[in-house]
């Protein structure tokens, strides 16, 4: 299932050397770190 | 609306659907919502004003479904169709089903708009060079809504500062955003 939650490969990268560079290269937008808690997923086919 | 993915649903039997092989899947929308500003009804709403729940699908892939995720979304997307269907005076076809899995369409078929804008892509690139994660941004998600013709310069003012775009990113959108008739 394709489920994310937070940003988990940002997560990832900023605990490896390489993320600590694309770090200093760009922070990350604030609204993506205000995610809440709780969090639904809506799944539609409009036709 | 935190997150939007567009992708494929409604063919259990269908593994690693593509655009040109879709076996019985439908193209579909995922979005997630923090259920304290917007709620499951508010979205079903929006969903039955966004297409013609009455007519007949032509083909799997263009059919409109709801894809529910737990007993509690199947019982609200139930009501909501019952209640179309009065206000209406028609049958609603649309199909309500448990979702069995979504797929991820190809990148190309992802966050179309903000894609299609060189300078803000390559913006959002470079801050998420993972692509999973790039698909997972609110801001990216936010940004490509308004390319599309959504929300009002004055929401984009509001917001501008948490969007995480340099001054050019910044001025492309807002000059996009103030450009077009609404």
């Amino acid at each position: 299932m394709f489920r994310l939650g937070r940003n988990e490969g940002a997560a990832a990268r900023a605990e490896t050397g390489a993320g600590q560079e694309q770090a200093r290269l760009r922070e990350l937008p604030p609204i993506d770190l205000e995610i809440p808690e709780q969090v639904q997923t809506a799944t539609f086919a409009l036709g | 609306m935190l997150r939007t993915r567009a992708g494929y649903a409604g063919d259990p039997r269908k593994d690693q659907p593509t655009y040109h092989d879709l076996g019985l899947h439908a193209e579909t929308l995922e979005v997630d919502f923090d259920p304290a500003v917007i709620s499951y009804e508010e979205l079903l709403d929006i969903f039955w004003n966004s297409h013609n729940p009455t007519s007949s699908a032509w083909s799997p892939q263009y059919r409109s479904a709801v894809f529910t995720h737990d007993a509690a979304q199947a019982e609200a997307a139930r009501r909501s169709a019952d209640r179309y269907a009065g206000l209406l005076g028609r049958e609603v076809r649309t199909e309500i089903t448990p979702l069995s899995r979504f797929w991820p369409a190809e990148e190309y078929h992802q966050k179309y708009r903000l894609q299609h804008n060189r300078l803000l892509r390559n913006e959002y690139r470079e801050i998420y060079p993972v692509f999973k994660d790039f698909l997972n941004s609110t801001a990216v998600a936010r940004v490509n809504g308004y390319l599309g013709g959504y929300g009002s310069s004055a929401q984009l003012d509001q917001e501008l500062d948490r969007l995480g775009l340099d001054e050019r990113g910044r001025q492309e959108l807002r000059s996009k955003v103030g450009s077009r008739r609404r």
